[in-house]
């Protein structure tokens, strides 16, 4: 599983774009299909909470098509518990001048991958943030492609992961801009953290541009956690457990802190809190 | 409070302590002055109990329990602070919130809120902005001067009956030194505790009024007294202050 997985599910994809084939229907039973579509001029805030508990593999699909000027704020929100093995298929169309502003917590699972297509028209702005994180001595992957075909639409992304003992997180995002996309912006960041002994966090930023007047920038960094930091909490009287909880609150924060309403950010930071 | 009894440390299989003894009472303010690689932060370490060091031989006892025996954790909790040379700064949070944070979970029954007038005053006693609290607790956060003076902050608050520290004032400017020698001197004794100051310079451990002063040097406290043997040094230099 994990980026290996992953890399080999590329090699037999011709058109850049994941096929719902490759999971619907085959390994993975399609459990749940909707789709959100939000007309012209409209705007709309949805929170999509997940806690599924399947044990068997289960695939989801999600389609999203924003009409012109149109804006939603979506957060997704899925806890799952240790064993579930899940795929999560979006299928993102932002048409001209619309906005998705996207917030994607993924907590645990044995397999749980999240798949982001994104097609931008002209204008459109596509705007996400989120936090992964794996305990459950699996694998948690957020995936983006993205796709901008219009002229001055806007790409940026900031996801951090966290893995535990044995556990992994993998975050790629592909974006390729289109030769006819005049002035487009795109900005990528990732940071993770690793917290327990054979922890593994993926990165793969990717940017490919076919127009020279694009503004990119990309960025990607893992670290541990510092044992010195942890001792020097020791020497304020923390013990290596609340020392290292305090630490990653610190990490969280980087996320947490751009999610707008109390409420929402409370309900994250508990989804999040260390066991 | 504290006694050091023939203690021996290595570091790597190199000597760094060799038979030193003190006895630190409740209100006593000890300074320790020598040059670099006398073994000043070798003790500081053992003190502390980080794991840069090797007790080869010796005890060291606290409020009457082996100090040896307890983690740094429980050294802390128990009322031995130590601040370094170089504290490490948390990301992503604030100083207030790291404070709050660290009073949190070290199980302190006092409110942080209620301790919010005091950190406020001693931030600004320490020259550090009014609005300290709201800073970040990292390195863009903070100049080393800064990190220093919140070091001095944050380990002031947490009200400990001994405080060791460690040559912080290296590498502060002659108006940083004097503040943070000024309030180490006030925290002592208003508060009438006791502390164990290391430095290499003379003038900061002077500001600070000692009661007993000591020379380390070659891993070992080579002379102990008064004030007057600083006074001493000044007029007539010291063989054991020389490394070579």
């Amino acid at each position: 599983m994990g980026i290996q997985s992953f890399l080999q599910a590329e090699k037999g994809d011709p058109d850049w774009l994941f096929s719902p084939d490759e999971y619907f229907g085959k390994q993975f039973k399609l459990s749940e299909a909707n789709t959100v579509e939000l007309k012209e001029g409209k705007k709309d805030q949805v929170v999509l909470r997940h806690t599924p508990t399947e044990k068997g593999l289960v695939a989801k699909h999600l389609k999203i098509d924003l009409r012109d000027n149109s804006q939603l704020d979506l957060f997704v929100l899925n806890d799952t518990g240790a064993k579930l093995q899940q795929v999560c298929l979006y299928d993102i169309h932002l048409r001209e001048g619309s906005t998705l502003n996207l917030g994607i917590f993924v907590k645990g699972g044995k397999f749980n991958k999240h798949i982001f297509q994104v097609e931008l028209d002209d204008g459109a702005n596509f705007s996400n943030f989120g936090y992964m994180n794996n305990n459950d001595s699996g694998d948690t992957e957020v995936i983006f492609k993205v796709f901008q075909k219009g002229a001055e639409s806007l790409c940026t992304q900031l996801i951090a992961g966290e893995a535990g003992p044995n556990s992994q997180t993998v975050y790629q995002s592909m974006v390729h801009i289109d030769a006819g996309a005049e002035v487009v912006e795109t900005g990528i960041e990732n940071i993770n953290i690793v917290t327990g002994p054979n922890g593994k966090c993926y990165s793969r930023p990717d940017v490919t541009s076919e127009n020279e007047s694009a503004k990119i920038r990309y960025g990607s960094q893992t670290a541990f956690i510092d044992e010195s930091m942890i001792l020097y909490l020791n020497s304020k009287g923390l013990g290596d457990t609340e020392a290292r909880n305090l630490i990653l609150q610190g990490f969280k924060t980087t996320v947490f802190n751009l999610i707008q309403g109390d409420d929402l950010k409370t309900e994250v930071a508990q989804m999040f809190e260390s066991d | 409070m504290l006694k050091i009894k023939n203690l021996n440390i290595k570091s790597a299989d190199n000597e760094i302590l060799k038979d030193v003894n003190l006895e630190v009472k409740p209100g006593e303010v000890h300074v320790v002055l020598g040059p670099t690689g006398s073994g000043k932060s070798g003790l500081v370490m053992a003190l502390a109990g980080l794991p840069f060091v090797d007790v080869d031989s010796g005890s060291i006892t606290f409020k009457s329990k082996s100090l040896l025996k307890q983690s740094i954790q429980e050294r802390s909790l128990n009322g031995l602070v130590s601040v370094f040379q170089h504290p490490v700064e948390i990301p992503n949070t604030t100083n207030w919130d790291l404070f709050c944070n660290i009073l949190k979970l070290r199980k302190d029954k006092r409110d942080p809120q209620d301790l919010k007038e005091l950190y406020n005053e001693t931030a600004e006693s320490l020259g550090l902005d009014k609005n300290h609290g709201s800073t970040p607790a990292d390195s863009d956060g903070m100049t080393h001067s800064e990190a220093i003076r919140n070091e001095l902050l944050i380990s002031f608050l947490l009200d400990p009956n001994l405080l060791i520290v460690d040559d912080i004032d290296e590498k502060l400017d002659a108006e940083d030194k004097l503040a943070v020698a000024l309030n180490i001197k006030n925290f002592i004794h208003t508060k009438r505790r006791a502390g164990i100051i290391f430095s290499k310079d003379k003038q900061v451990l002077e500001l600070i009024e000692p009661t007993h002063v000591h020379i380390m040097a070659k891993g070992q406290l080579a002379l102990s007294g008064n004030i007057d043997i600083l006074k001493r040094i000044e007029e007539d230099g010291h063989p054991e202050l020389s490394t070579s």
